[in-house]
Protein backbone atom coordinates (compact mmCIF):
# COMPACT_ATOMS: atom_id res chain seq x y z
CA UNK A 1 0.00 0.00 0.00
CA UNK A 2 1.76 3.48 -0.91
CA UNK A 3 0.62 6.52 0.79
CA UNK A 4 0.82 9.88 -1.01
CA UNK A 5 1.00 13.35 0.46
CA UNK A 6 0.01 15.85 -1.36
CA UNK A 7 1.58 19.00 -0.58
CA UNK A 8 1.45 22.99 -1.08
CA UNK A 9 4.89 23.80 -1.95
CA UNK A 10 4.23 22.00 -5.55
CA UNK A 11 2.68 25.73 -5.72
CA UNK A 12 5.10 27.99 -3.98
CA UNK A 13 8.75 26.94 -2.58
CA UNK A 14 8.37 30.05 -0.11
CA UNK A 15 5.78 27.83 1.96
CA UNK A 16 6.87 25.29 4.43
CA UNK A 17 4.68 22.46 4.42
CA UNK A 18 3.97 18.41 4.11
CA UNK A 19 6.00 17.46 0.98
CA UNK A 20 5.22 14.62 -1.55
CA UNK A 21 6.55 11.31 -0.65
CA UNK A 22 5.80 7.96 -1.79
CA UNK A 23 6.67 5.11 0.81
CA UNK A 24 6.33 1.54 0.84
CA UNK A 25 5.47 -0.07 3.91
CA UNK A 26 5.21 -3.37 4.98
CA UNK A 27 3.90 -4.61 8.00
CA UNK A 28 1.63 -1.82 8.96
CA UNK A 29 4.69 0.74 9.08
CA UNK A 30 2.59 3.92 9.17
CA UNK A 31 3.68 7.06 7.19
CA UNK A 32 5.40 10.00 8.72
CA UNK A 33 3.55 13.32 8.20
CA UNK A 34 6.00 15.28 9.88
CA UNK A 35 6.96 18.75 7.52
CA UNK A 36 9.52 17.54 5.47
CA UNK A 37 11.49 19.23 2.14
CA UNK A 38 11.70 17.08 -0.63
CA UNK A 39 11.22 17.06 -4.33
CA UNK A 40 8.02 18.66 -5.18
CA UNK A 41 5.99 16.58 -7.88
CA UNK A 42 5.13 20.10 -10.14
CA UNK A 43 7.71 22.17 -10.84
CA UNK A 44 7.24 25.30 -8.87
CA UNK A 45 6.59 28.76 -10.43
CA UNK A 46 9.18 31.02 -11.25
CA UNK A 47 9.50 34.15 -9.95
CA UNK A 48 9.35 36.35 -13.26
CA UNK A 49 6.78 34.97 -14.80
CA UNK A 50 4.28 36.29 -11.65
CA UNK A 51 2.48 39.50 -11.71
CA UNK A 52 3.07 40.88 -8.52
CA UNK A 53 0.70 43.98 -9.19
CA UNK A 54 -2.92 43.53 -9.31
CA UNK A 55 -3.57 46.78 -11.04
CA UNK A 56 -1.77 45.46 -13.80
CA UNK A 57 -5.36 43.29 -14.68
CA UNK A 58 -7.95 46.51 -14.76
CA UNK A 59 -10.64 43.29 -14.93
CA UNK A 60 -9.06 42.29 -11.41
CA UNK A 61 -9.77 46.09 -10.13
CA UNK A 62 -13.47 45.89 -10.51
CA UNK A 63 -15.35 44.22 -7.86
CA UNK A 64 -18.48 43.66 -10.23
CA UNK A 65 -18.89 43.51 -13.81
CA UNK A 66 -22.06 43.73 -14.47
CA UNK A 67 -22.37 43.22 -18.18
CA UNK A 68 -20.67 40.32 -17.96
CA UNK A 69 -23.42 37.49 -17.66
CA UNK A 70 -20.19 34.79 -16.79
CA UNK A 71 -18.09 37.41 -14.59
CA UNK A 72 -18.20 35.65 -10.96
CA UNK A 73 -16.65 37.26 -7.73
CA UNK A 74 -14.77 33.57 -7.31
CA UNK A 75 -11.32 34.44 -7.63
CA UNK A 76 -11.03 30.81 -8.41
CA UNK A 77 -13.95 28.71 -10.67
CA UNK A 78 -15.56 26.05 -9.65
CA UNK A 79 -13.59 22.43 -10.94
CA UNK A 80 -17.04 22.16 -12.74
CA UNK A 81 -16.95 25.20 -14.69
CA UNK A 82 -12.63 23.73 -15.20
CA UNK A 83 -13.78 20.71 -16.53
CA UNK A 84 -16.57 22.06 -18.65
CA UNK A 85 -14.56 24.60 -20.07
CA UNK A 86 -11.91 22.09 -20.70
CA UNK A 87 -14.24 20.40 -22.68
CA UNK A 88 -15.71 22.79 -24.31
CA UNK A 89 -11.72 24.08 -25.77
CA UNK A 90 -11.19 20.37 -27.08
CA UNK A 91 -14.24 19.63 -28.32
CA UNK A 92 -12.94 19.06 -31.74
CA UNK A 93 -10.71 16.76 -31.14
CA UNK A 94 -12.28 15.69 -28.03
CA UNK A 95 -16.38 15.78 -28.25
CA UNK A 96 -17.74 14.46 -25.63
CA UNK A 97 -21.39 15.36 -24.70
CA UNK A 98 -23.63 12.92 -24.37
CA UNK A 99 -21.85 11.36 -21.38
CA UNK A 100 -22.84 14.65 -19.22
CA UNK A 101 -25.84 15.24 -16.98
CA UNK A 102 -28.55 17.67 -19.09
CA UNK A 103 -27.15 20.83 -17.10
CA UNK A 104 -23.69 20.07 -18.32
CA UNK A 105 -24.78 19.15 -22.04
CA UNK A 106 -26.46 22.86 -21.64
CA UNK A 107 -24.01 24.71 -20.87
CA UNK A 108 -21.26 23.21 -22.79
CA UNK A 109 -23.86 23.84 -25.78
CA UNK A 110 -24.36 26.89 -25.05
CA UNK A 111 -20.62 28.17 -25.48
CA UNK A 112 -19.47 25.77 -28.32
CA UNK A 113 -18.25 27.16 -31.20
CA UNK A 114 -20.14 27.41 -34.67
CA UNK A 115 -17.08 26.86 -36.68
CA UNK A 116 -16.37 23.48 -35.35
CA UNK A 117 -16.07 21.09 -38.50
CA UNK A 118 -19.59 19.41 -39.48
CA UNK A 119 -18.10 16.13 -39.12
CA UNK A 120 -18.11 16.54 -35.54
CA UNK A 121 -21.39 18.45 -35.09
CA UNK A 122 -23.44 16.71 -37.62
CA UNK A 123 -24.90 13.75 -36.52
CA UNK A 124 -23.81 14.48 -32.31
CA UNK A 125 -25.60 17.75 -31.55
CA UNK A 126 -29.68 17.57 -32.36
CA UNK A 127 -29.98 21.34 -29.98
CA UNK A 128 -31.60 23.73 -31.61
CA UNK A 129 -30.20 26.44 -30.10
CA UNK A 130 -26.73 25.54 -31.09
CA UNK A 131 -27.66 25.39 -34.57
CA UNK A 132 -29.23 28.63 -34.50
CA UNK A 133 -26.18 30.52 -33.31
CA UNK A 134 -24.56 28.71 -36.52
CA UNK A 135 -27.13 29.99 -39.07
CA UNK A 136 -27.50 33.14 -37.49
CA UNK A 137 -23.22 33.42 -37.58
CA UNK A 138 -23.75 32.45 -41.39
CA UNK A 139 -26.41 34.02 -42.45
CA UNK A 140 -27.64 37.58 -41.64
CA UNK A 141 -31.50 36.64 -42.83
CA UNK A 142 -32.58 33.34 -41.85
CA UNK A 143 -36.75 32.30 -42.36
CA UNK A 144 -36.48 29.29 -40.51
CA UNK A 145 -39.83 28.82 -41.39
CA UNK A 146 -39.31 27.82 -44.28
CA UNK A 147 -37.54 24.98 -43.36
CA UNK A 148 -39.76 22.98 -41.27
CA UNK A 149 -39.25 25.60 -38.78
CA UNK A 150 -35.96 23.46 -37.65
CA UNK A 151 -32.87 25.18 -37.33
CA UNK A 152 -30.46 21.81 -37.81
CA UNK A 153 -32.38 21.50 -40.98
CA UNK A 154 -31.91 25.19 -42.46
CA UNK A 155 -28.25 24.83 -41.68
CA UNK A 156 -27.81 21.76 -43.62
CA UNK A 157 -30.17 22.59 -46.42
CA UNK A 158 -28.83 26.28 -47.39
CA UNK A 159 -25.23 24.82 -46.84
CA UNK A 160 -25.54 22.28 -49.36
CA UNK A 161 -27.91 25.01 -51.53
CA UNK A 162 -24.80 27.12 -51.07
CA UNK A 163 -22.50 24.57 -51.81
CA UNK A 164 -24.22 23.39 -55.21
CA UNK A 165 -24.70 27.15 -56.16
CA UNK A 166 -21.29 27.91 -56.39
CA UNK A 167 -19.96 24.63 -57.86
CA UNK A 168 -18.10 24.81 -61.09
CA UNK A 169 -17.68 21.35 -63.10
CA UNK A 170 -14.51 20.67 -64.01
CA UNK A 171 -12.90 22.88 -61.49
CA UNK A 172 -14.85 21.93 -58.67
CA UNK A 173 -13.64 18.90 -56.41
CA UNK A 174 -16.85 16.69 -56.37
CA UNK A 175 -16.36 14.94 -53.28
CA UNK A 176 -17.25 18.75 -51.80
CA UNK A 177 -20.98 17.91 -52.16
CA UNK A 178 -20.64 13.68 -51.98
CA UNK A 179 -18.99 13.75 -48.32
CA UNK A 180 -21.67 16.42 -46.85
CA UNK A 181 -24.16 13.48 -48.02
CA UNK A 182 -23.63 11.10 -44.90
CA UNK A 183 -23.89 14.23 -42.58
CA UNK A 184 -26.88 15.96 -44.08
CA UNK A 185 -28.90 12.77 -45.31
CA UNK A 186 -30.95 12.95 -42.26
CA UNK A 187 -32.06 16.25 -41.99
CA UNK A 188 -32.48 17.75 -45.78
CA UNK A 189 -35.56 17.78 -46.82
CA UNK A 190 -36.32 20.32 -49.94
CA UNK A 191 -33.37 21.59 -52.10
CA UNK A 192 -33.54 24.75 -53.28
CA UNK A 193 -31.09 25.86 -55.96
CA UNK A 194 -31.70 28.90 -58.05
CA UNK A 195 -27.90 28.79 -59.67
CA UNK A 196 -26.30 26.07 -61.69
CA UNK A 197 -22.91 27.29 -63.22
CA UNK A 198 -21.94 25.86 -66.39
CA UNK A 199 -17.76 24.85 -66.61
CA UNK A 200 -14.78 27.53 -67.41
CA UNK A 201 -14.57 27.78 -71.08
CA UNK A 202 -10.98 27.91 -72.06
CA UNK A 203 -10.21 29.19 -75.58
CA UNK A 204 -9.95 27.15 -78.18
CA UNK A 205 -6.22 26.69 -79.00
CA UNK A 206 -5.20 26.33 -82.89
CA UNK A 207 -3.78 23.27 -84.00
CA UNK A 208 -0.39 23.54 -86.12
CA UNK A 209 -2.46 22.59 -89.18
CA UNK A 210 -5.38 25.56 -88.87
CA UNK A 211 -2.94 28.44 -90.29
CA UNK A 212 -5.75 29.82 -92.39
CA UNK A 213 -8.99 31.62 -91.81
CA UNK A 214 -10.61 29.15 -94.56
CA UNK A 215 -9.62 25.79 -91.96
CA UNK A 216 -12.95 23.72 -91.35
CA UNK A 217 -14.39 25.40 -88.22
CA UNK A 218 -16.86 21.79 -88.19
CA UNK A 219 -14.00 19.98 -86.87
CA UNK A 220 -13.49 21.39 -83.60
CA UNK A 221 -15.35 20.16 -81.30
CA UNK A 222 -18.19 21.93 -79.33
CA UNK A 223 -17.00 22.88 -75.69
CA UNK A 224 -19.40 21.03 -73.06
CA UNK A 225 -21.73 23.12 -71.16
CA UNK A 226 -23.28 20.41 -68.65
CA UNK A 227 -23.99 21.29 -65.38
CA UNK A 228 -23.33 19.76 -62.26
CA UNK A 229 -25.16 16.42 -62.32
CA UNK A 230 -27.35 15.42 -59.57
CA UNK A 231 -27.81 11.69 -60.06
CA UNK A 232 -25.62 11.43 -57.02
CA UNK A 233 -26.62 13.85 -54.71
CA UNK A 234 -30.45 13.03 -54.91
CA UNK A 235 -29.50 9.57 -54.56
CA UNK A 236 -28.25 10.11 -51.12
CA UNK A 237 -30.73 12.31 -49.66
CA UNK A 238 -32.78 9.55 -48.52
CA UNK A 239 -35.46 12.18 -47.06
CA UNK A 240 -35.45 14.67 -50.12
CA UNK A 241 -39.23 15.54 -50.59
CA UNK A 242 -39.07 18.96 -52.35
CA UNK A 243 -36.44 19.83 -55.41
CA UNK A 244 -36.61 22.81 -56.85
CA UNK A 245 -34.61 23.91 -59.42
CA UNK A 246 -33.54 26.89 -61.93
CA UNK A 247 -30.61 26.65 -64.15
CA UNK A 248 -29.39 29.87 -63.98
CA UNK A 249 -26.26 32.50 -63.64
CA UNK A 250 -26.87 34.90 -61.22
CA UNK A 251 -24.89 38.19 -60.84
CA UNK A 252 -22.71 37.56 -64.36
CA UNK A 253 -22.67 41.49 -65.50
CA UNK A 254 -20.59 42.29 -68.29
CA UNK A 255 -19.43 38.30 -68.94
CA UNK A 256 -23.61 37.81 -70.14
CA UNK A 257 -23.48 34.95 -72.42
CA UNK A 258 -26.02 33.11 -73.60
CA UNK A 259 -24.60 29.85 -72.85
CA UNK A 260 -24.48 30.31 -69.34
CA UNK A 261 -28.63 29.45 -69.14
CA UNK A 262 -28.12 26.31 -71.28
CA UNK A 263 -29.78 23.46 -70.08
CA UNK A 264 -28.29 20.60 -71.65
CA UNK A 265 -29.48 17.79 -73.02
CA UNK A 266 -27.23 15.50 -70.92
CA UNK A 267 -28.35 17.85 -67.87
CA UNK A 268 -31.99 16.81 -68.65
CA UNK A 269 -31.33 13.18 -69.18
CA UNK A 270 -29.30 12.86 -65.57
CA UNK A 271 -32.59 15.10 -63.52
CA UNK A 272 -35.11 12.94 -65.21
CA UNK A 273 -33.29 9.60 -63.91
CA UNK A 274 -32.66 11.38 -60.62
CA UNK A 275 -35.82 12.09 -59.96
CA UNK A 276 -37.33 8.72 -61.15
CA UNK A 277 -35.27 7.32 -58.77
CA UNK A 278 -36.31 9.43 -56.05
CA UNK A 279 -39.13 7.94 -54.55
CA UNK A 280 -39.68 10.64 -51.82
CA UNK A 281 -39.76 13.46 -53.86
CA UNK A 282 -43.46 14.75 -53.82
CA UNK A 283 -42.56 18.34 -55.09
CA UNK A 284 -40.70 19.21 -58.25
CA UNK A 285 -39.94 22.72 -59.52
CA UNK A 286 -37.83 23.35 -62.97
CA UNK A 287 -38.82 27.08 -63.61
CA UNK A 288 -36.91 29.20 -66.02
CA UNK A 289 -34.75 26.80 -67.07
CA UNK A 290 -35.72 27.46 -71.31
CA UNK A 291 -37.20 23.71 -71.37
CA UNK A 292 -38.51 23.37 -74.43
CA UNK A 293 -41.14 20.28 -75.19
CA UNK A 294 -38.52 17.49 -76.04
CA UNK A 295 -36.96 18.20 -72.75
CA UNK A 296 -39.89 18.35 -71.14
CA UNK A 297 -41.55 14.99 -72.48
CA UNK A 298 -38.29 13.24 -70.96
CA UNK A 299 -38.94 14.98 -67.60
CA UNK A 300 -42.73 14.00 -67.64
CA UNK A 301 -41.51 10.63 -68.81
CA UNK A 302 -40.00 10.07 -65.98
CA UNK A 303 -42.45 11.03 -63.59
CA UNK A 304 -44.95 8.14 -64.98
CA UNK A 305 -46.26 6.65 -62.22
CA UNK A 306 -44.34 8.12 -59.68
CA UNK A 307 -45.39 6.78 -56.36
CA UNK A 308 -45.39 9.78 -54.33
CA UNK A 309 -45.20 13.03 -56.35
CA UNK A 310 -47.93 15.71 -55.85
CA UNK A 311 -46.84 19.12 -57.46
CA UNK A 312 -45.42 19.60 -60.89
CA UNK A 313 -44.20 23.31 -61.49
CA UNK A 314 -42.66 23.53 -65.13
CA UNK A 315 -43.62 27.19 -65.30
CA UNK A 316 -41.98 30.10 -67.32
CA UNK A 317 -40.24 27.93 -69.71
CA UNK A 318 -40.36 27.08 -73.53
CA UNK A 319 -43.18 24.48 -73.39
CA UNK A 320 -45.30 24.39 -76.03
CA UNK A 321 -48.58 21.58 -77.04
CA UNK A 322 -46.42 18.91 -77.32
CA UNK A 323 -45.08 19.39 -73.68
CA UNK A 324 -48.72 20.16 -72.61
CA UNK A 325 -50.16 17.06 -74.06
CA UNK A 326 -47.32 15.19 -71.90
CA UNK A 327 -48.63 17.03 -68.82
CA UNK A 328 -51.72 16.34 -69.71
CA UNK A 329 -50.98 12.44 -69.79
CA UNK A 330 -49.05 12.88 -66.49
CA UNK A 331 -52.42 14.21 -64.91
CA UNK A 332 -53.71 10.26 -65.45
CA UNK A 333 -50.76 8.18 -64.65
CA UNK A 334 -49.51 10.18 -61.34
CA UNK A 335 -50.67 11.15 -58.21
CA UNK A 336 -50.46 14.95 -59.04
CA UNK A 337 -52.70 17.56 -57.34
CA UNK A 338 -50.87 20.57 -58.47
CA UNK A 339 -49.30 21.13 -62.08
CA UNK A 340 -48.37 24.61 -62.92
CA UNK A 341 -47.21 25.50 -66.95
CA UNK A 342 -47.49 29.10 -66.26
CA UNK A 343 -45.97 31.29 -68.85
CA UNK A 344 -44.85 28.89 -71.32
CA UNK A 345 -45.67 28.77 -75.08
CA UNK A 346 -48.78 26.55 -74.61
CA UNK A 347 -51.36 27.84 -77.77
CA UNK A 348 -48.87 30.40 -78.07
CA UNK A 349 -48.91 30.31 -82.19
CA UNK A 350 -52.23 28.13 -82.16
CA UNK A 351 -53.73 30.21 -84.96
CA UNK A 352 -56.64 27.47 -86.14
CA UNK A 353 -58.89 26.41 -82.55
CA UNK A 354 -61.88 28.44 -82.68
CA UNK A 355 -64.13 26.26 -79.76
CA UNK A 356 -63.04 24.71 -76.73
CA UNK A 357 -65.22 22.91 -74.10
CA UNK A 358 -63.94 22.67 -70.54
CA UNK A 359 -67.08 22.63 -68.96
CA UNK A 360 -67.94 20.59 -65.87
CA UNK A 361 -63.69 20.15 -64.45
CA UNK A 362 -62.38 21.22 -61.49
CA UNK A 363 -60.08 23.94 -63.09
CA UNK A 364 -60.30 26.37 -59.99
CA UNK A 365 -58.97 29.90 -59.37
CA UNK A 366 -55.44 29.42 -60.46
CA UNK A 367 -55.93 27.68 -63.59
CA UNK A 368 -58.97 30.19 -64.54
CA UNK A 369 -56.24 32.56 -63.97
CA UNK A 370 -53.71 30.74 -65.91
CA UNK A 371 -56.37 30.12 -68.61
CA UNK A 372 -57.05 34.03 -68.99
CA UNK A 373 -53.16 34.72 -69.58
CA UNK A 374 -53.25 32.01 -72.49
CA UNK A 375 -56.42 34.32 -74.00
CA UNK A 376 -54.28 37.28 -73.96
CA UNK A 377 -52.55 36.38 -77.29
CA UNK A 378 -54.94 34.54 -78.96
CA UNK A 379 -56.91 36.13 -81.84
CA UNK A 380 -59.20 32.90 -83.07
CA UNK A 381 -61.04 31.79 -80.24
CA UNK A 382 -64.35 32.29 -80.62
CA UNK A 383 -65.97 29.61 -77.66
CA UNK A 384 -64.63 28.85 -74.80
CA UNK A 385 -66.89 26.67 -73.04
CA UNK A 386 -66.07 27.36 -68.83
CA UNK A 387 -69.70 26.11 -67.32
CA UNK A 388 -69.15 24.22 -64.01
CA UNK A 389 -65.13 24.70 -64.14
CA UNK A 390 -64.74 26.32 -60.52
CA UNK A 391 -62.98 29.79 -62.46
CA UNK A 392 -62.91 32.62 -60.75
CA UNK A 393 -66.41 35.29 -61.92
CA UNK A 394 -62.87 38.05 -62.75
CA UNK A 395 -61.30 35.64 -64.83
CA UNK A 396 -64.46 34.23 -66.75
CA UNK A 397 -65.55 37.95 -67.66
CA UNK A 398 -62.17 39.29 -68.76
CA UNK A 399 -62.47 35.75 -70.77
CA UNK A 400 -65.56 36.72 -72.30
CA UNK A 401 -64.40 40.16 -73.34
CA UNK A 402 -61.50 38.03 -75.08
CA UNK A 403 -63.68 36.22 -76.99
CA UNK A 404 -66.00 38.74 -77.93
CA UNK A 405 -63.73 40.81 -78.91
CA UNK A 406 -61.96 37.73 -81.43
CA UNK A 407 -66.06 37.46 -82.50
CA UNK A 408 -66.30 40.61 -83.41
CA UNK A 409 -62.80 40.82 -85.19
CA UNK A 410 -63.68 37.71 -86.99
CA UNK A 411 -67.29 39.64 -88.01
CA UNK A 412 -65.75 42.26 -89.63
CA UNK A 413 -63.10 40.26 -91.73
CA UNK A 414 -66.44 38.54 -92.96
CA UNK A 415 -68.20 41.71 -93.65
CA UNK A 416 -65.52 43.10 -95.42
CA UNK A 417 -63.31 40.68 -97.07
CA UNK A 418 -62.02 43.34 -99.81
CA UNK A 419 -60.60 45.82 -97.06
CA UNK A 420 -57.84 43.16 -95.83
CA UNK A 421 -56.96 42.30 -100.06
CA UNK A 422 -56.82 45.52 -101.38
CA UNK A 423 -54.50 46.59 -98.77
CA UNK A 424 -52.37 44.03 -99.52
CA UNK A 425 -52.37 44.70 -103.10
CA UNK A 426 -51.70 48.55 -102.86
CA UNK A 427 -48.21 47.34 -101.10
CA UNK A 428 -47.26 44.67 -103.62
CA UNK A 429 -45.90 46.64 -106.80
CA UNK A 430 -44.00 48.87 -104.03
CA UNK A 431 -41.90 45.83 -102.77
CA UNK A 432 -41.32 44.78 -106.56
CA UNK A 433 -40.06 47.32 -107.61
CA UNK A 434 -37.69 48.15 -104.59
CA UNK B 1 -5.74 19.27 10.77
CA UNK B 2 -5.67 17.01 7.96
CA UNK B 3 -7.75 14.22 6.44
CA UNK B 4 -7.76 11.33 4.31
CA UNK B 5 -8.96 10.12 1.71
CA UNK B 6 -9.42 6.94 0.17
CA UNK B 7 -10.48 6.13 -3.52
CA UNK B 8 -11.72 2.94 -4.82
CA UNK B 9 -8.53 1.17 -5.46
CA UNK B 10 -7.45 1.89 -2.13
CA UNK B 11 -5.06 4.92 -2.82
CA UNK B 12 -5.10 7.35 -0.02
CA UNK B 13 -4.24 11.22 -0.70
CA UNK B 14 -3.87 13.57 2.40
CA UNK B 15 -5.51 16.72 2.80
CA UNK B 16 -5.43 19.61 4.84
CA UNK B 17 -9.09 19.79 6.58
CA UNK B 18 -9.37 23.46 5.28
CA UNK B 19 -8.48 22.75 1.74
CA UNK B 20 -10.89 19.19 1.83
CA UNK B 21 -14.09 21.01 3.07
CA UNK B 22 -13.80 23.01 0.09
CA UNK B 23 -16.36 19.88 -1.37
CA UNK B 24 -19.22 20.94 0.40
CA UNK B 25 -20.16 16.87 0.84
CA UNK B 26 -16.68 16.12 1.97
CA UNK B 27 -17.42 18.87 4.63
CA UNK B 28 -20.93 17.29 5.18
CA UNK B 29 -19.25 13.91 5.90
CA UNK B 30 -16.72 15.37 8.04
CA UNK B 31 -19.33 17.11 10.12
CA UNK B 32 -20.99 14.09 11.57
CA UNK B 33 -21.34 12.63 15.04
CA UNK B 34 -17.70 11.99 16.67
CA UNK B 35 -14.94 14.20 17.60
CA UNK B 36 -11.49 13.24 16.85
CA UNK B 37 -8.70 14.12 18.91
CA UNK B 38 -6.34 17.03 17.83
CA UNK B 39 -3.94 14.65 15.83
CA UNK B 40 -5.95 12.37 14.28
CA UNK B 41 -6.75 11.88 10.99
CA UNK B 42 -10.12 11.36 9.62
CA UNK B 43 -11.09 9.53 6.94
CA UNK B 44 -13.33 9.24 4.13
CA UNK B 45 -13.81 6.47 1.72
CA UNK B 46 -15.24 6.91 -2.08
CA UNK B 47 -15.27 3.94 -3.04
CA UNK B 48 -16.97 5.26 -6.45
CA UNK B 49 -14.03 7.52 -7.56
CA UNK B 50 -10.91 5.96 -9.38
CA UNK B 51 -7.59 7.50 -7.61
CA UNK B 52 -6.43 9.55 -10.73
CA UNK B 53 -9.72 11.59 -10.11
CA UNK B 54 -9.26 11.76 -6.87
CA UNK B 55 -6.02 12.56 -7.13
CA UNK B 56 -6.80 15.19 -9.05
CA UNK B 57 -9.62 16.81 -7.13
CA UNK B 58 -7.37 17.37 -3.97
CA UNK B 59 -5.09 19.05 -6.56
CA UNK B 60 -7.87 21.37 -6.97
CA UNK B 61 -8.55 21.59 -3.59
CA UNK B 62 -4.89 22.90 -2.52
CA UNK B 63 -5.14 25.13 -5.73
CA UNK B 64 -8.50 26.84 -4.81
CA UNK B 65 -7.08 26.75 -1.11
CA UNK B 66 -3.91 28.38 -1.98
CA UNK B 67 -4.99 31.03 -4.45
CA UNK B 68 -8.47 32.10 -2.54
CA UNK B 69 -6.78 35.01 -0.46
CA UNK B 70 -3.41 35.20 -2.29
CA UNK B 71 -3.05 38.22 -4.77
CA UNK B 72 -0.43 36.43 -7.03
CA UNK B 73 -1.19 35.50 -10.18
CA UNK B 74 -3.37 32.63 -10.59
CA UNK B 75 -2.20 29.80 -12.99
CA UNK B 76 -4.12 27.80 -15.02
CA UNK B 77 -4.94 24.99 -13.70
CA UNK B 78 -3.63 21.42 -15.23
CA UNK B 79 -6.32 19.71 -16.60
CA UNK B 80 -6.27 16.03 -18.23
CA UNK B 81 -8.17 15.33 -21.14
CA UNK B 82 -8.66 12.07 -20.80
CA UNK B 83 -10.41 11.85 -17.33
CA UNK B 84 -12.49 15.29 -18.30
CA UNK B 85 -16.25 13.33 -17.96
CA UNK B 86 -15.52 10.96 -15.75
CA UNK B 87 -14.33 13.84 -13.54
CA UNK B 88 -17.15 16.15 -14.06
CA UNK B 89 -19.54 13.21 -12.68
CA UNK B 90 -17.05 13.60 -10.03
CA UNK B 91 -16.78 16.99 -8.92
CA UNK B 92 -20.69 17.19 -9.65
CA UNK B 93 -21.29 14.59 -6.48
CA UNK B 94 -18.51 16.11 -4.40
CA UNK B 95 -19.76 19.49 -5.39
CA UNK B 96 -17.15 22.15 -5.33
Amino acid sequence: MQDTVTTSALLDPSHSSVSTQDKSSTGGHTSSTSPQLSKPSITPVPAKSRNPHPRANIRRMRRIIAEDPEWSLAIVPLLTELCIQHIIRNFQKNPILKQMLPEHQQKVLKHLSPDLPLAVTANLIDNENYWLRCCMHRWPVCHVAHHGGSWKRMFFERHLENLLKHFIPGTTDPAVILDLLPLCRNYVRRVHVDQFLPPVQLPAQLRPGDQSDSGSEGEMEEPTVDHYQLGDLVAGLSHLEELDLVYDVKDCGMNFEWNLFLFTYRDCLSLAAAIKACHTLKIFKLTRSKVDDDKARIIIRSLLDHPVLEELDLSQNLIGDRGARGAAKLLSHSRLRVLNLANNQVLAINTTLTSINLSCNHIGLDGGKQLLEGMSDNKTLLEFDLRLSDVAQESEYLIGQALYANQEAARQRALNPSHFMSTITANGPENSVG
Amino acid sequence: MYVKLISSTGHKVIVKREYAVTSITIKAMLSGPGQLAENEISEVSFREISSHVLSKVCMYVTYKGHYTNSSTEILKFPAAPQIAPELLMTVNFLDC
